[in-house]
């Protein structure tokens, strides 16, 4: 059931109605329901897998609360993430090992080829994976004690708002909510309501429509030159922003609709002023869960330099490779944490140099400079995430050389955008969007609350005003035929 | 509660917005009804219906089959790819096309069992095999399957998909839910912006070209001016397209079915149990197209139909002609009005000459 579909709607809706209705003892038992039906609609086998894996938690969860010595307890954690990480790694990367396989095979004369199960990567396996594992690894540190009631557990590994793609909740953030379910609040359904309804203008108005002109471009990189190829990149990059957090706005929203608060997954990203900021402000559930589980647990800053950067590169490593297979993935997180190491190490020279450096007199343009480097940055290494394969994007950067004299021909130039799909349709309603939803999340982080807060604050006209502005937004120009959310393959 | 029914009506205009223009413009005929019915009757009555809208291809085949008087000499069933089988191509006068959009094979067995049951059993069926005939995963949700499941259940064969009552209450609510749908929204808003909704009623014509949509007496369907006469920019810009939207067979394909090759076999079995001369047709996709195709890995199990059409071809002892590829067929770009459909005058280049030996 996707997001847009009609189908969720009404169930969304039913859920409500009846969420509010039942009893405060049977609320989490109703909202688990709900989220099982929610996910066997992707698949029967699929949803008796994540039953079983919440179950097998569960016990791995009891029993390293009940363990008397470290070593069971080290012993039960072992495999409790060896199952649920052997799980993930199982369905996400079999087929390429099978491929591997089949060539090395191949290489030595054999006619090998690993059986083909016609497997797909199960709905929100990555998240279940993650919010289980830190499950695990909390109680293990005693940062909390096993949950005893399996509902709660199951619930919070399979809450419908969140299971497709996160935010990646915390057991200590999430699951304690389900002990004191809130009755019916306006204000906070209000919220709730308008942080979707921005959502769906980021995803389907900003992101679908910058998708028209990037789709266009990568479905083949040989026939457009340089300028338009950097063009593409950059719409890219924003669309790819909309596209991923305005899902995460929809979930947090969803969430909030049931009185649910949920950790936030972006904070304006574009606005961070050196790399490391923007990796603080991107994904956030991830990153920080990633540097919580893994980074600090590998000694994070705290065993030198050496082993730091090393550190910084083996994350980002593991986090291009969690979003797929290719090569081109290993390389886009590879090349993030490369950027990260030398930011990081930099960091004292460029801030003498940004001293001295005589545009960064004006404070105004110094943020410019800063913003347009850091999001330059950021599209270098995007490329190899949007590139098919590695072979696309080494041929993107091959070609992004040539062409650059034709901007000196305006007809050329209008001829190039044409070709990229560039066109008052397209145009007019991504600029507007792209203003929008800047000015709308700085004006909300200036008040220091999420955007769905900062709307409802508003009085009544003008928050009428901005509810119109969206839908009629949505009704022009939303793309909301079959559009799915990027995110939703990882 | 006050407060909540309050804010909720305060979005009222937005619906009532919405669901007006839907209404009002209707470009796709799902809030109106009766259309299919004006169409049966203009074919039926020997003419072309032109000025075509949108229709319900499944209802018309019902609305048709209950007013034809002639005899049916070649009945050609598939989906939108056969529907530039005229009788000119067929030299058969009573040629009746009965393809509709999107069909999969339960259309193809149930539009056949609706024109035997009301007796018109035809001599020489031409069957159109679409990729997605033969993958449970990609199978129409308009289908008609009521003949589909008679026909399985005869035959022993376990039919796939076929919750009618599911479907009719689908049906319904698919036909409400367009009143509030925003993507149906824009289209109402480019028909209205074409000034069409004045406009929406089919005439019947003798032409065999006009500038609208028509669907002829023969069951063949002419697209109109503008899509018919396409220049190779446009024919490549229109087969990009549809590489980069996925269409949903390509989405959802994963593999050839054992159980509807089956089913495909004992069809066509039954058909020449009937005394009916089998051929079948494999659709040519647009140049660009398949070359993407043999190229990409999304299309690799898809383009597994085409020897498995030619084995139970073989296995019926029945003629198959067409490919997938379009090399084969010898047309090229401009053969083709998009990524998937090919003109009727290109189909001469590949229709066998005495097909049946007419």
């Amino acid at each position: 059931m996707s997001f847009q579909s009609a189908r969720f709607f009404v169930f969304l809706i039913v859920c409500l109605f009846l969420y509010y209705a039942v009893p405060k003892r049977w609320k989490n038992l109703f909202l688990l329901l709900a989220s099982w039906f929610f996910y066997s609609c992707a698949g029967t086998a699929y949803f008796v897998l994540l039953v079983v894996v919440s179950a097998i938690s569960y016990v791995v969860a009891d029993v390293i609360g009940r363990a008397k010595t470290k070593a069971v307890q080290t012993t039960m954690l072992v495999l409790g993430l060896v199952m649920l990480l052997g799980n993930l790694c199982f369905f996400k990367y079999y087929d390429w090992f099978g491929r591997q396989l089949a060539i090395a095979a191949s290489n030595l004369g054999s006619a090998y080829i690993p059986p083909d199960y016609g497997l797909a990567v199960p709905l929100g396996i990555s998240f279940y994976t993650f919010v289980l594992s830190g499950y695990l690894i909390d109680v293990y540190q005693r940062k909390r004690e096993p949950e005893r009631n399996f509902v709660k557990l199951a619930l919070f590994a399979s809450f419908f708002p969140l299971v497709s793609s996160g935010p990646v909740e915390r057991s200590t953030g999430l699951l304690p909510q389900f002990d004191r379910p809130a009755p019916f609040q306006y204000d906070v359904f209000c919220q709730g309501a308008s942080r979707i309804l921005w959502g769906f203008f980021k995803k389907f108005v900003v992101a679908d429509t910058l998708a028209v002109v990037v789709n266009r471009v990568f479905l083949d990189v040989t026939v457009h030159t340089g300028p338009y190829l950097l063009l593409a990149a950059l719409f890219y990059s924003y669309q790819l922003y909309c596209d991923f957090s305005g899902y995460s706005d929809i979930a947090i929203g969803m969430a909030r609709l049931f009185g649910f608060d949920v950790i936030e997954n972006f904070r304006r990203p574009f606005a961070a002023r050196s790399f490391s900021d923007l990796w603080r402000r991107w994904h956030i559930s991830l990153t920080s869960w990633f540097r919580q589980y893994l980074y600090f647990p590998l000694g994070g800053s705290r065993k030198g330099t050496i082993r730091t950067y090393l550190n910084i590169l083996l994350i980002f490593l593991v986090s291009g490779i969690w979003h797929g297979s290719g090569l081109n993935f290993a390389i886009w997180g590879l090349l993030n944490g490369v950027y990260m190491v030398l930011g990081r190490a930099s960091g004292n020279r460029r801030a003498v140099l940004a001293r001295r450096n005589p545009l960064y007199r004006w404070a105004w343009l110094k943020a410019l400079c800063q913003i347009g480097i850091v999001y330059l940055l950021f599209t270098s290494c995007i490329v190899f995430f949007r590139a098919e394969n590695l072979t696309q994007a080494l041929w993107f950067y091959s070609r992004l050389a040539t062409g650059w004299t034709d901007l000196f021909h305006p007809m050329a130039v209008l001829n190039g955008l044409r070709n990229m799909g560039v066109g008052y349709a397209t145009g007019v309603p991504v600029l507007i969007g792209v203003l929008r939803v800047e000015w709308g999340e700085w004006r909300a982080e200036k008040e220091g609350c999420s955007m769905g807060a900062w709307i409802c604050r508003r009085p009544f006209a003008q928050k009428m005003a901005i509810y119109y502005l969206l839908l009629l937004a949505l009704a022009f120009w939303g793309k909301l035929g079959t559009s799915s959310f990027i995110y939703f393959q990882f | 509660m006050k407060r909540f029914l309050k804010g909720v009506l305060c979005f009222l205009p937005f619906v009532i917005l919405i669901v007006g223009v839907n209404f009002y413009a209707d470009p796709a005929n799902v809030l109106r009804t009766g259309y299919e019915r004006t169409v049966a009757e203009i074919l039926a009555g020997g003419e072309n219906a032109s000025n075509l809208r949108n229709m319900d291809d499944r209802l018309f085949m019902e609305e048709y089959v209950s007013l034809r008087k002639e005899p049916i000499g070649t009945l050609v069933l598939g989906s939108s790819h056969s529907m530039q089988i005229t009788k000119e191509l067929t030299g058969d006068e009573n040629t009746f096309c009965a393809g509709m959009t999107g069909a999969d094979l339960r259309d193809c067995i149930s539009a056949y069992r609706l024109f035997r049951e009301n007796g018109f059993t035809p001599e020489r069926v031409i069957l159109v095999v679409d990729c997605w005939f033969l993958c449970e995963e990609t199978q129409e949700p308009r289908a008609m399957t009521d003949g589909y499941e008679a026909f399985c259940k005869e035959n022993g064969l376990m039919p796939v998909q076929t919750e009618a009552a599911q479907f009719s209450l689908k049906k319904l609510t698919q036909k409400w839910s367009q009143a509030v749908s925003l993507p149906y929204f824009q289209s109402s808003l480019d028909y209205l912006k074409k000034g069409l909704q004045n406009d929406r009623d089919p005439v019947a014509t003798d032409s065999f070209y006009t500038d609208t949509d028509m669907r002829r007496a023969d069951g063949t369907y002419c697209y109109n001016q503008e899509l018919r006469n396409v220049q190779e920019d446009q024919t490549h810009d229109r087969a990009v397209n549809y590489i980069i939207a996925t269409p949903e067979f390509a989405k959802n394909f994963t593999t050839v079915s054992a159980n509807l090759e089956n089913q495909l076999i004992a069809f066509i079995t039954s058909m020449q149990e009937d005394g009916v001369q089998v051929a079948l047709m494999l659709p040519p996709f647009h140049p660009e197209y398949y070359t993407y195709m043999t190229q990409t890995e999304l299309y690799t199990k898809i383009l597994m139909v085409e020897p498995v059409v030619q084995q139970i071809a073989e296995t019926c002892g029945v003629r198959l002609f067409g490919s997938f590829d379009p090399s084969k067929c010898g047309l090229s770009a401009l053969d083709f009005y998009d990524g998937l459909h090919c003109s009727d005058q290109a189909m001469y280049r590949f229709y066998p000459e005495n097909l049946f030996d007419l």
